[in-house]
């Protein structure tokens, strides 16, 4: 997906199609959907050029395994914040006083862990136990 | 993934704001532009109700903090109208259910602006 603001709501719908897929609770899909949301803000948030998101599910009968990752297209065309509804960046309101969104998703998921590369490539991996919740 | 924002005088004491969709990096800052016009016009005193939100994320929860900064300074106030698990999670989550007085219905919110004008 583009790493744009309106993709995101694509995304989470992605996502609650597989956890229904996969049998996940309705509790439980609602907080990866809400993970995976955060998650790709806070990528989109932190690019500084062009990027598309990617999103990998790894369903095993034990866990869900998520990675988002943000890879930067064109580090030539610095991002602009045109924000709004009708825009297709970030709003251009700042949330430097208020960004909980990792901490919303260190809440929801048991492991996060990010890790960045000098190619632009940005990794935001997540795991959730599933005690018996999914049948892959 | 459309979001409707509408707002309605409830009395002299205070604003509806009531929102339906989900609120998300995308759509919230139409809420923060209805918001904002309230406060531009002299209201302080607001009851955003969030039963009709499906969904809402940090952005969203950023806008209602936002909105809460600037109408104390005004010594104004805003309470929420919220029944969703889901989303009273969040603020539960997020530490936000200290910081805003969340309602089951209207009248309930309208009962804590005793006194404002």
């Amino acid at each position: 997906m583009p790493g744009l603001a309106q993709y995101v709501g694509v995304i989470r719908l992605a996502v609650a199609g597989i956890a229904s897929q996969t049998g996940y609770s309705f509790d439980l899909a609602e907080d990866l959907k809400l993970a995976v949301t955060e998650a790709c803000s806070y990528l989109i948030r932190q690019a500084r050029s062009e990027t598309a998101l990617q999103v990998d599910f790894d369903c095993t009968p034990e866990s869900v395994s998520i990675d988002v990752i943000s890879t930067t297209v064109a580090s030539d065309s610095p991002r602009e914040h045109t924000g709004g509804v009708a825009g297709d960046r970030l709003p251009d309101f700042a949330l430097d006083d208020f960004d909980v969104g990792l901490t919303l998703v260190e809440a929801l998921m048991d492991t996060t862990t990010l890790s960045s590369e000098d190619s632009g490539r940005t990794c935001l991996h997540m795991t959730h136990a599933l005690n018996g919740e999914g049948r892959p | 993934m459309d979001i409707k924002v509408n707002t309605r005088p409830l009395d002299s004491r205070a604003y509806a704001v009531e929102v339906q969709g989900e609120i998300d990096v995308y759509t919230s800052p139409r809420v923060k532009e209805t918001i904002n016009e309230l406060i531009d016009q002299g209201h302080f005193n607001m009851v955003i109700n969030l039963e009709g939100v499906r969904y809402i994320d940090s952005t969203g929860l950023g806008v209602l903090i936002g909105a809460l900064k600037k109408v104390r300074e005004k010594s104004g106030k805003i309470v929420l109208i919220c029944t969703n698990p889901q989303i009273r999670k969040i603020f539960n989550i997020t530490g936000l259910i200290k910081i805003f007085d969340i309602y089951k219905d209207e009248e309930e919110a309208l009962g804590s602006f005793v006194g404002a004008a």
